[in-house]
């Protein structure tokens, strides 16, 4: 589904690229990149979604975390800019190094409040509950590398399914529920 | 350790192979030994996993206090008894105090490695619903049955643990039904498929550290509580035959109850590979010990060299530099390794390459070599391993020999990938 | 003097301590009677264990590193102020003067670094 996102940054000349990442899997939903970029979205869009995820959990261990927080990263030739939108999505602006940060803040105020207006509100409720399962055990299980694989034992799934948990049938995601619970000590998951 | 005596902690060193009391053993952190457990359960559920680990430490620790009181000869049952609760404690396992007879009895467990060690590194962010004691368990088995000349009949049960937040661990001990006995496997019947020795590049390097990490493990004992702590980690000295029982016990069970589970377990073996190497080497390589020592790695080749002394003084073996080009290749060779000297001991030759822990380890090697930047402050956290071995890993490992297929050598080759 | 969390998966057990002056390390045995006891094994690291608490004190004297192991049955939530106070007596003894250290967030957020995320259960977080 597309954004139109060559319109909206339309005006913002020191604009390097644009990234959409649908939370919380964390994939790829639209992407804008300047005709001489090079970069692969797919792959960018995963790691943001990740990086504003662990930020914001290290914002709420300092009881910080606000739902204005913002990640902006410099590195010598580009600066990103990181914003949560509704908690739907992860929108990253990347910007020319040189572009001082008055006016990134300023655009970046105008570009997201013009996202927010165009991009489409994801129902929580909707998204399938293996889905939520799977977010949830990746959010709070320790040794979380080896999360997915010990639930594959513990189940009998396969990894691939596991790692497409929308496509579990009802008797699967119960299964891997009853995993998830079994790791993490809980009685019932706080989907 | 306890080398007051010196006859018991004892290394073969033409192949690095360590022994305690005539029984094999290693070193391993508490990382390692909470993963490997964690993933036997994982894969055959709580109930049997527990079965599983339970036996094979009242398996393992039986060959070792009979190995224990034969070298040190106590003779009456309380002597017997105190001798091995005050050894497990100077090899890092927590204190243990059994008060039992031939018929059963309890034991009460404080600063266990296991419940304490799961407690300290899970304890704040998960609830524990399953006791973690199960080599206690198995070790207070073994204590009476060696004590009192019984067969494998003791049964013992975790009641309380400190991981579920008991404030100590407790244990009932009851005599059961006798099992078969396992065959005694020491260290002289898995020597015996050791293949020879043969050396590598660095060898005088890699040799002299190892001597030297020997030489200060050795001074190094359990506390008043019962642990080691050292390079940042809780170590044990532990039985190889605990380990190498419910590795295999786990793939062979799976590979009847269900195949298509056993690439995950196999998996999941060699992360234990990497989680040793990652939190033990690593914590090794970046403690203040080690800089007097040998002194803070610089280059990719000295990691490599100080990771292979690291392994042979822990007693995985003689393992060696076959070949090493930074950023492209490391070849990593050992006439025998702790796994595959009880594997053949015990199963005979096997059908595919089965050091996992091998197989993982220097694929973890090659990881700490290339992408740690030594020079700088390091901080070897979770997220920081997550970032080395989950997702895209820019190396490969591959057994490419085992001296469990019949070759002269257990060989790992790690190649970078395009 | 300065304090900073170092390397250790154990949370804050392990501190690195840095003096500011010249010569410290000299002084440092000398400090060290009172409180501490010599458990040195290897002569190129010295061991100190403190009197109290059976902290750990280590030098490594080629490069000047020292390390203050907090005891592990110190609980977590007060092992900061207790490598705190350790540092403070050491500095003390050495005439160092304060113990610098990072500002309170970025030792908190430092610790944090060592811990795996998010916590599923408050109940569970602290000691």
């Amino acid at each position: 589904m597309e954004t139109n996102l060559k319109d909206l940054v339309a005006g913002v000349p020191s604009l390097r690229a644009v990234f959409v990442t649908a939370m919380p899997d964390c994939l790829l939903f639209d992407s804008y990149t300047a005709p001489d970029e090079t970069w692969s979205a797919d792959e960018a869009a995963s790691y943001f979604g990740d990086l504003v995820r662990a930020n914001r959990q290290g914002l709420k261990a300092l009881k910080s975390w606000s739902s204005e927080m913002q990640v902006t990263i410099e590195s010598s030739d580009v600066l990103l800019v990181l914003r949560e939108l509704r908690g739907d999505f992860v929108v990253t602006l990347a910007f020319r190094r040189d572009v001082p940060l008055g006016m990134v803040r300023m655009y970046t105020k105008q570009l997201v409040e013009r996202l927010d207006e165009s991009l489409p509100r994801l129902e929580a409720k909707a998204r399938p509950r293996g889905v939520r399962v799977r977010e949830f055990l990746e959010k709070y299980a320790p040794d979380a590398h080896a999360a997915l694989a010990r639930v594959a034992l513990r189940t009998g799934l396969q990894l691939e399914l596991l790692r497409r948990p929308e496509s579990l049938d009802e008797a699967q995601v119960e299964r891997f529920e009853t995993a998830v619970k079994d790791i993490l000590g809980l009685d019932t998951l706080a989907l | 350790m306890p080398t007051n005596d010196g006859s018991l902690r004892n290394y073969a060193l033409s192949h690095d192979l360590m022994s305690m009391a005539g029984a094999p053993a290693v070193y391993h952190c508490h990382h390692f030994n909470l993963f490997l457990d964690q993933t036997i359960d994982d894969a055959l559920g709580n109930t049997d996993g527990r079965k599983l680990r339970f036996a094979a430490a009242r398996e393992a620790s039986h060959d070792f206090l009979r190995g224990l009181f034969a070298r040190l000869r106590p003779t009456t049952p309380a002597e017997k008894i105190q001798l091995a609760t005050e050894t497990i404690a100077k090899m890092g396992h927590g204190r243990l105090s059994i008060s039992a007879d031939a018929n059963g009895g309890t034991a009460v467990g404080e600063f266990l490695h296991y419940g304490y060690g799961w407690a300290q590194k899970y304890g704040h962010r998960v609830r524990c619903r399953t006791p973690q004691d199960a080599f206690a368990a198995g070790f207070a088995a073994a204590a009476l049955e060696v004590t009192f000349d019984l067969p494998p009949s003791v049964e013992a049960a975790e009641t309380q643990c400190v991981a579920m937040r008991a404030p100590q661990c407790q244990f009932s001990l009851t005599k059961g039904a006798p099992a078969p006995r396992q065959t005694s496997l020491l260290a002289s019947d898995v020597l015996r498929f050791a293949r020879p020795a043969f050396d590598g590049q660095d060898e005088q390097q890699i040799a002299t550290i190892a001597k030297g990490l020997r030489d200060f493990t050795g001074q190094v004992g359990g506390d008043e509580r019962g642990l080691v702590q050292a390079f940042g980690v809780f170590v044990t000295m532990h039985l190889a035959c605990y380990y190498n029982r419910i590795a295999y016990g786990a793939l062979g069970e799976l590979e009847k109850r269900a195949p298509t589970s056993v690439p995950v377990l196999e998996s999941l073996l060699r992360e234990s590979g990497h989680v040793c190497v990652f939190n033990t080497f690593g914590g090794i390589l970046l403690s203040p010990e080690w800089e007097g020592m040998v002194g803070r790695p610089k280059t990719p080749r000295e990691v490599v060299v100080g990771a292979l002394a690291i392994a042979r003084a822990l007693g995985f073996g003689h393992w060696t530099l076959e070949d090493f080009a930074p950023n492209e290749r490391l070849v990593v060779r050992a006439p025998a390794t702790y796994e595959s000297v009880y594997f053949l001991a015990r199963h005979g030759k096997a059908a595919r390459p089965n050091e996992y822990f091998l197989q993982g380890a220097v694929l973890a090697i090659a990881q700490l070599a290339h992408r740690v930047k030594w020079n700088e402050k390091v901080e070897l956290t979770q997220e920081f391993y997550d970032s080395l071995f989950h997702g895209v890993v820019p190396w490969k490992a591959e057994q490419s020999k085992a001296t469990t297929l019949g070759h002269e050598y257990s060989e790992v080759v790690v190649t970078k990938v395009a | 003097m300065k304090l900073s969390l170092d390397h250790g998966c154990l949370r804050g057990l392990s501190w690195r301590l840095e003096p500011a002056s010249d010569g410290a390390l000299e002084r440092l045995r000398p400090a060290l009677a009172g409180g501490w006891v010599d458990r040195t094994v290897m002569a190129s690291v010295w061991h100190f264990e403190a009197r109290e608490g059976a902290h750990q004190l280590v030098i490594v004297p080629s490069t000047g590193r020292l390390q203050l192991r907090v005891h592990y049955t110190v609980p977590r939530a007060a092992r900061r102020s207790t490598a705190r106070e350790l540092a403070r007596r050491l500095a003390e003894a050495l005439g160092e003067g304060e113990v610098e250290t990072d500002s309170e967030d970025a030792l908190l957020a430092a610790e944090l670094l060592g811990a795996q995320g998010d916590v599923v259960d408050p109940e569970l977080d602290g000691d």
